[in-house]
């Protein structure tokens, strides 16, 4: 029987993992584009994207468009891997009788 | 959204919400479908009429409107690359396929005119808008233009059957089915979804 602590703490975050979902299935996304899809206020998201890539689940990159500050976040392979393996878990939580592939 | 302690339930439902949000707002734009289909799509018959009741030696000048559409693509690439917020893979590759498939076109185009192969070009034609469209549809699983590029199987096949002519209206048709009706498919269904996103 899978335990709930078996599931990654820092995406086990209802803000973390929206950002995760997001750039999981997106090459980069901006962090106004992060921000409108999470509906989330800009100091909490700058918050939770900055565990992220303290984790080094995500790349942050700063740069300017047309005289704009532009961030860009991306996942990394590392993030990746958390973020299947947190999706196994969380399946095999909800349905522990089920065997997981993969 | 604030950030709180959750379930797991509650996770897999932010997953499955966030991830489907993002594929509707990623949907592939209909734009250049509808102005390069509709723009072929005049470009042939105008080409068969000076052909046919013109008699003009130089029908296939028609083709030189082509420019409106060059034009109109790189006015929307640059306005969409200001806009641009988010990135993907497949929008990546679906830029360079269509680069390429247009560099195939005017390609095509010389070598005919070099080789005087005008007679059978219209078929060639024809296969390179079934390739586009199919992989496209492939990639952004959209069975209208999956069908599209297959019936230009066929097109290509009876195009090379018939007179120079009609091989311009066959051109005409491959592009109303492999372009145009998808192309309004796709358009009505990204108002639908906007229109869902806006209410929700």
């Amino acid at each position: 029987m899978n335990d709930f602590k078996d599931l990654d703490g820092l995406l086990h975050s209802q803000l973390r993992l929206a950002v995760m979902s997001i750039l999981i299935s997106v090459k980069e996304a901006e962090f106004t584009y992060l921000r409108e899809k999470t509906r989330s206020t800009p100091g909490n998201l700058s918050v939770q994207i900055q565990k992220l890539k303290e984790a080094e689940y995500i790349e942050v990159k700063k740069s300017f468009r047309a005289n704009y500050p532009q961030t860009l976040c991306r996942i990394t392979p590392r993030g990746s891997r958390a973020f299947e393996n947190y999706v196994k878990a969380i399946r095999q939580y909800l349905d522990p009788a089920k065997p997981q592939k993969g | 959204m604030e950030d709180q302690q959750f379930s797991a339930e509650d996770g897999l439902k932010v997953i499955q919400d966030m991830i489907s949000r993002t594929r509707e707002d990623l949907s592939y734009d209909s734009f250049y479908l509808l102005l390069w289909g509709w723009l072929v799509v005049s470009i042939c018959l105008l080409q068969f009429i000076l052909l046919e009741y013109f008699k003009w030696p130089y029908h296939y000048l028609a083709w030189t409107l082509i420019w409106i559409g060059i034009i109109a693509s790189i006015i929307r690439a640059i306005t969409e690359k200001r806009r641009e917020r988010v990135r993907t893979y497949v929008g990546d590759a679906l830029k360079f396929i269509w680069l390429g498939m247009f560099a195939a076109f005017i390609i095509l185009g010389s070598v005919c005119g070099i080789l005087q192969l005008w007679q059978g070009c219209f078929p060639l034609y024809i296969i390179l808008y079934s390739l586009g469209t199919f992989i496209t549809g492939g990639l952004i699983r959209f069975k209208p233009l999956l069908i599209g590029g297959m019936a230009c199987w066929v097109l290509a096949i009876v195009a090379a059957l018939v007179p120079y002519d009609l091989q311009i209206i066959f051109g005409a048709v491959a592009i109303l089915v492999s372009y145009v009706i998808p192309g309004h498919i796709l358009r009505y269904r990204q108002i639908q979804r906007h229109k869902l996103s806006q209410a929700s």
